[in-house]
Parts: C-alpha cells; structure tokens; sequence
C-alpha cells in the first residue's frame, strides 16, 4: 500500500491506496490538491477563504459556491438531527473563549484575554438562517458567523478519497483521526484502525476492524489552551455557549459518511451518557458509537457494534 | 439657596453610598461563575445508575450505551466476554488511528 503524508486544515494528512504505482501518483496528486483547495475555501483563519466572506457578508444574501453550499445545507440538517448539539453558529462564542487563531498559533501567542469579557450566548439562534437553493445563495442574520472546521474536514475526507479510489483499487484518506475508507486491502475482511487513548496519546486503547465507510473521534484533551489562568478546549455547549463538561473525554462514530461521523461525534460527546442514546434514536442514521470516560472505559451502542479487541499496541508499519 | 445646594449634596451623597452598598450585596448574594477547572481533570464522571456492565458479546441493549472492558478478565468465566486474537494487518498496511485533532 503506498501512502503519501501531508500537512493541511491544521493536522497531519493521510493518504493511501493500493493499486498500480504510476496510477496512484495521479491519484494522490489530485487528492491532494482537491485537499489543499478545499482548506482554502473552509478555513476561517484566513481573511481569503470562501467561508470569511460569507461569514462578513451577514445581513446579506451571499452568492456560493456548489461547495459551501452543499456543507452549509449539511450543518442545517445536522442541527436538527442533533436537536441543536451540533452547531456552527458557536463561532462567536469559540472565539470568546480564545480560539480565536489557528490552533498552532494559540499555542505559540495564546488567546485573547479581552474577549472572555464579552457574554455567552449574544449571537442569533443557526434556525434563523436561510438557504436559497434555487439560485445557491446564504442569508445569514446579522450578528452570524459559522465555524466549518469539523464537518469541512470530514467533506473533505471523504471527497478526496472518493478522489483517489478512482486511481486505486482501496484507499483511505485519514485527516488527523477522521477518515473515510474505500473498498479493502488486499487480503483483508476490514480495516483496523487504532483507537487512540485520549489522556495517554501514545497507547492505543483497542483497534476497531472496520466496513469500508467513516470512521472519526471528538475529543476534549487535545485542543486545549489556558484563558485567564481556565483550562479551555474547542467543543463548545451550544446550550451554554461555554465548553461542554461532559462525563465523556472522547467519543468515536463510526458512519457511512465521514461528516455524519464528525459531527455525531461532537453531538454525543456534548451529550455524554444521559442523553446520547436518544441523539442516536432521533437521528434515524444507522451508526456506531463509542464513548472514553474519564476511567478509560468504553461505552458504546453495542447492538451495532463489530470490532474486535487487542490489549496491547499492533505491531503495524507505518 | 445655600442650604438646599448642602441638602442636594447630602442627599447625592448617602444616596450613592446606599445604592453601592445595596449594589454590594446583590452581588455577593448572586450566584458565582462556576470555573472549568481542567478540560480532562474537571470532568467528574458520575454514576451512571441504570447502565450494567455488558457481560457477553451479542448483548444487546436498547437503554442507554453499554460498557465494554479493553482488557481481557484474568480468569473468565466460561460464558463472559472471548478475546478475540488481534487481527494482523497486511504487511505495508499504514498505521490507521483514529484521535480527537
């Protein structure tokens, strides 16, 4: 299997495939660049990208392009799918709480202390925002601002090898833990894929033998940064505008679609345990979850659940 | 003219001391922002009452997620969980690792 490492939407990106050489090169170019353009287009840490211009043009119709369009309808059914756990519309309140910058210049500048002073929650409700599909325009209310860092990166995923499977005859494409899978290895019923321990990211706490489909995690120890002496990480409660507290630490979907995989990660992490079960009801989406708690035990929807276990690392090559 | 002017400031003055000091004890009475102490350490799991450990693959369950062990019981009992052989990816299988990013 040839692989091909880069470096885009702010993690390290996977590609590989299995198939005649000078087929994959094409394909891995092509993937590639459909990532880095995709990046570009999403991104809201650059004034540039599609998604800042729609962001600055609230209070008017915005003229998209196929691309936006196709995620910005996706988020809308997903905050209704979630019951409003999965939310773009937090950004203004991710930003308050220092995310402000790209997660590697955080660490390198830290936050901003002056936006903590600003009060929670003083953005429209994502509801209020209009879709015309007809002529693939966007309405955001004035006060809006939309965050697609999850959801574009699971697209993305997902596009690009879709991409690559074109050029192979399996692939997977894996964005910084979230991937999407096509067709199997040669010799192989499944993919395994490790799952990483949240608080010890050097152990593996089991490998999951997946379907080709998606695979992605949300976490709450990874993007983290200090705000006014306040440990903070990304996953925003949009109920409170503040970062979830939940009893789980992590949560791994696995779905036919790499978005639907990242953001019911996201929801049922918000959710944790009381209310997770119900998200899954209420979806109508046929995935698999599995939650970390504190203790490092698992937690999961076992009737649709197909994975073995190990108990030490796989000895793979990589 | 004069004693009103003294009375005005007067009252300007035990007024504003009254509403600072009736200001003062609203707030201290006021419920207090609760600090996210650590994003892994202030998570405190509660009991999760309700939900069983899942004795046996093949359980199934409607109710609530099921707890599974990651790591096999030392000596288990004949009907409770089988640990499954690890399954060896082909050789040059990338390492595929699912994380929070």
């Amino acid at each position: 299997m040839e692989t091909l490492h880069l470096r885009a939407m702010n993690t390290d990106i996977l590609l590989a495939a299995e198939g005649q050489a000078d087929r994959l090169q094409a394909g891995f170019e092509q993937a590639s660049g459909f990532i880095q353009s995709g990046e570009r287009r999403f991104t809201r840490f650059s004034e540039d990208s599609e998604l800042s211009a729609l962001n600055r043009s609230a209070g008017k119709r915005f003229k998209t392009s196929p691309e936006l369009f196709s995620v910005v309808a996706l988020t809308r059914r997903f905050f209704h799918l979630t019951r409003g756990l999965f939310d773009p519309s937090i950004l203004p309140d991710l930003k308050r709480v220092g995310y402000d910058r790209s997660m590697d210049m955080l660490r390198k500048l830290g936050p901003s202390p002056l936006l903590e002073s600003l009060l929670a929650n003083e953005h429209p409700s994502f509801s209020e925002m209009d879709l015309d599909e007809s002529d693939q325009t966007i309405l955001l209310p004035p006060g809006m601002a939309l965050d697609l860092g999850g959801i574009a990166k699971g697209w993305i995923a997902e596009q690009a090898a879709n991409i690559l499977s074109g050029y192979a005859a399996a692939c997977a494409v894996d964005a910084g833990g979230d991937m999407f899978l096509v067709g199997l290895p040669d010799g192989m019923e499944k993919w395994p894929v490790a799952l990483e321990d949240p608080l010890q990211p050097e152990n593996t706490l089991t490998t999951l033998m997946v379907n080709p489909g998606a695979i992605a995690t949300s976490t709450i120890t990874k993007r983290v940064w200090q705000q006014a002496g306040k440990n903070r990480h990304h996953i925003i409660d949009p109920r409170t505008g503040e970062p979830a507290v939940s009893d789980w630490i992590s949560v791994t979907v696995i779905a036919p679609h790499a978005y639907e995989a990242e953001v019911f990660a996201k929801a049922l992490l918000i959710a944790g345990p009381r209310e997770a079960e119900e998200i899954v009801r209420h979806s109508g989406i046929p995935f698999t979850y599995l939650a970390v708690d504190q203790e490092k035990k698992i937690w999961g929807n076992q009737a649709r659940l197909d994975y073995s276990y190990v108990n030490t690392e796989a000895n793979y090559s990589s | 003219m004069k004693i009103f002017r003294k009375l005005l400031r007067y009252w300007i003055g035990i007024a504003s001391v009254l509403s600072f000091l009736g200001g003062w004890v609203i707030l201290a009475h006021s419920p207090k922002p609760v600090s996210l102490q650590s994003a892994a350490s202030s998570i405190q799991p509660a009991a999760l009452p309700g939900l069983p450990p899942i004795q046996a693959y093949g359980a199934t369950t409607s109710n609530g997620p099921t707890f599974f062990s990651t790591t096999a019981p030392s000596n288990p009992p004949a009907s409770n969980i089988q640990p499954i052989q690890p399954v060896q990816p082909s050789q040059g299988m990338p390492l595929l690792r699912t994380r929070g990013s």
